[in-house]
């Protein structure tokens, strides 16, 4: 008997659009990248203009300069004056008029002292050039010659060769953008779960349930959710990526700028974490819509402790960061619920077969249709469930009876 | 007489040891407004339930039958439900919402939107079509969630409690809304405590108590049913005792009034003038007059019929094994 009988397909995506909707803040997404770029320009153009400011030719005019002969590297903004200045008054009438920026007053080749109108941020080129000098002139009083001192302190030194060099160790950027890619899938995944903990939590509490169940049945709900909220981590996760992005753009723009893995330029490399960071967003928000149905107040229920567990995989991660290729890591790699974050570590530290990825997908795919069976049993039992949570024992029944 | 919309059938529904509908069976007829009465706790809203299909009965049958189809699931596009938890989403705005209530059951968005904004419009709250829900008052908020309820035109509205939150003026508005509905098409199955807004709407009433009928049919009917006839008030001089009315054989019901009046309710078939003039006789009688007896004092001498002197109208029916 239907009247008005919708396309499921439909009604699927209007309640994903509503659940997207309802929670997406286009103003807060703009906000985040226009900070992004203001913080961008202000580090690394500030840093730009700082270096550009602080260099220039500081002179300095040196009194008693046989106490300790010493030159300064042609490198260094230090320039020793050389109009003329030999006697004290005339060095301090000329550091008061600003035609130099100090006096050194050298008593000896272990002591001097430095006059400055302003901190001496240059110092450190001074004293290493001093100290130069007072190492070459206890060179010469000792009687050892520069060789022979060389080789009493060289080091010991050990040539690294990696045996297999078609899959050489990860270099330190590698490394860091690994690290900054599982943070943002992790970071999505974060955003995904406290939404569906609040969302489904928050409409018990409001009693919305009944009018919506009574015109959709439970399972398409969830569904409307998992996707919706999923598609939410998305675009918040893209987001923060596109942030980065300005970021790192901006560090190119004004200094020698972020290294970026070369690697990191294939783009089914991108494709493949994507479809990894989707199916992790669309994994832990299954889940999580399960827990959250049999939560009946989220300000004394102990299952809000379960959002803790995506943050597992990404300890894991770290923890294998230095050796991605172990057994245990590429099993995790493969296994859902690891897998979004292994696999993604994993892609851009190490060469990774394409059946892995092909498995690794395909195993979170069926995990996730088991998963959102099992979430839209419960949640149909669990979000009218009003002054009680079920017990596990109870909630793993409406699991089994699903099936 | 109008064909049969829906049956239930001996339907029985239990919470762990408690029977909160008791092999009830009713008929609700197209296209008229039929409402359900009831202390707390007799199963009204466990009744609803089942009839929007968020609970299943344990046993027996609910059969709904349109265009010559029976079935025992109503089509969600057909349906309207206001239930008796409110809640809708305090954070987004009104037209939002309502046009997202009309699209889950089957409406496009467009119409949606125009079917909400006309509603908004009926009930006053046109201007605040962009405010968010938890900006207006509970009578407000009422008549939002109310027209989430029916603004997709539902073959079949059940409304648990539509006039709670609301004012005399929003409730008689709400009476013609219902009517209009009713004129319109809809069959409308309500659930309500105030039994003088149900006398004004309903074309007929089951009283519930403990899961059971208690009574049914049309006001009339239920009245007649009930037995009773015409109250009268007296004031007399000397404030005599109840007890000396209550013996009286043509009396049903005495109690007295907190302005000091003897309410009396006689008997069906009393003659008021001879019962009058033996009081007449022994009392000087000061001022008097008459008033129908309602469908509330029916209510009321019903469900504490039906629970005796120690019964409480919430306490549930446990089921013993």
């Amino acid at each position: 008997m239907k009247r008005g009988a919708m396309n499921r397909g439909r009604l699927l995506w209007e309640i994903t659009r509503w659940e997207l909707l309802r929670w997406l803040k286009i103003r807060d997404l703009i906000r985040t990248l226009v900070i992004s770029s203001v913080l961008g320009l202000a580090i690394w153009g500030g840093l730009a203009l700082f270096e550009k400011s602080g260099r220039g030719t500081v002179r300095i005019a040196v009194l008693n300069p046989e106490a300790l002969p010493f030159e300064l590297p042609a490198e260094s903004d230090l320039v020793i004056d050389d109009s003329g200045l030999t006697s004290e008054s005339e060095a301090f009438r000329a550091l008061e008029e600003r035609e130099i920026e100090a006096v050194l007053r050298l008593e000896s080749a272990d002591g001097a002292e430095l006059v400055v109108t302003r901190e001496p941020v240059w110092k450190s080129d001074l004293d290493e050039a001093l100290s130069m000098a007072r190492r070459h002139l206890r060179i010469e009083t000792s009687g050892i010659g520069p060789d022979e001192l060389a080789d009493l302190f060289a080091p010991v030194e050990v040539a690294v060769t990696y045996h297999d060099s078609a899959n050489p160790p990860s270099t330190l950027a590698e490394k860091i953008a690994a690290g900054v890619l599982i943070g943002l899938t992790v970071l999505g995944v974060f955003t995904g779960i406290a939404f569906q903990f609040v969302v489904i939590t928050g409409e018990k509490q409001l009693r919305v349930t009944e009018q919506v169940v009574s015109a959709i049945t439970p399972q398409m709900w969830i569904d409307g959710k998992i996707l919706g909220i999923s598609l939410l981590a998305f675009v918040t996760t893209a987001t923060y990526v596109l942030s980065g992005l300005v970021f790192v753009l901006f560090s190119k723009l004004f200094g020698k700028g972020v290294e970026i893995p070369g690697g990191l330029g294939d783009p089914g490399l991108w494709i493949a974490l994507s479809l990894l960071a989707i199916g992790g967003f669309l994994m832990w928000n299954t889940f999580f819509g399960l827990i959250a149905a049999t939560v009946d107040d989220p300000n004394t229920s102990a299952r809000g402790s379960f959002m803790l567990l995506p943050a597992l995989p990404l300890i894991i991660a770290f923890l294998g960061m230095a050796r991605p290729d172990t057994l245990l890591m590429r099993i995790l790699s493969i296994l859902p619920p690891t897998s979004p974050t292994i696999l993604t570590l994993r892609l851009v530290l190490t060469e990774v077969p394409w059946w892995e990825v092909a498995l690794a997908l395909a195993l979170m795919a069926g995990s996730i249709w088991l998963l959102r069976r099992a979430a839209g049993k419960v949640f149909g039992l669990g979000i009218l469930m009003y002054g009680k949570e079920p017990s596990w024992r109870e909630t793993w029944r409406w699991v089994r009876e699903s099936q | 007489m109008r064909e049969p919309f829906l049956r239930v059938d001996a339907v029985l529904k239990e919470f762990g040891k408690v029977r909160a509908v008791d092999r009830l069976g009713f008929t609700v007829r197209r296209g008229e407004i039929f409402a359900f009465l009831g202390p707390n706790g007799a199963g009204k809203s466990t009744t609803v339930r089942m009839l929007v299909g968020i609970l299943r009965p344990d046993a027996g049958r609910i059969q709904y039958h349109l265009d010559g189809e029976t079935t025992d699931r109503l089509d969600p596009s057909l349906l309207g439900y206001l239930p008796e938890d409110r809640g809708l989403y305090p954070e987004v705005p009104l037209l939002r919402t309502l046009t997202y209530m009309g699209t889950i059951r089957g409406m496009e968005r467009r119409a949606a939107r125009d079917a909400a904004m006309e509603w908004l419009e009926r009930l006053g709250l046109a201007d605040r079509a962009e405010d968010k829900l938890d900006a207006l008052s509970k009578g407000n908020q009422q008549k939002v969630q109310f027209i989430a309820a029916v603004l997709h035109k539902p073959a079949f509205a059940v409304l648990d409690e539509p006039f709670s939150g609301l004012d005399p003026l929003n409730q008689d508005l709400f009476l013609d809304i219902l009517r209009d509905l009713r004129d319109g098409g809809t069959t409308v199955l309500l659930s309500a405590h105030q039994m003088p807004l149900v006398e004004r709407v309903a074309d007929r009433v089951l009283l519930m108590s403990r899961g059971r009928e208690v009574l049914s049919g049309t006001i009339e009917d239920i009245k007649a049913e009930a037995r009773t006839s015409s109250r009268i008030f007296l004031e007399l001089a000397g404030k005599p005792e109840v007890s000396s009315f209550a013996s009286h054989p043509a009396v049903a019901h005495v109690e007295r009034q907190p302005n000091g009046e003897l309410a009396i309710e006689l008997e069906g078939e009393t003659a008021l003038s001879s019962f009058l003039a033996a009081v007449a006789g022994q009392h000087e009688i000061r001022a008097i007059r008459s008033a129908e007896v309602g469908l509330h004092e029916i209510f009321v001498r019903q469900v504490k019929g039906d629970l005796g002197d120690a019964g409480r109208a919430d306490q549930p029916v446990e089921v013993e094994r």
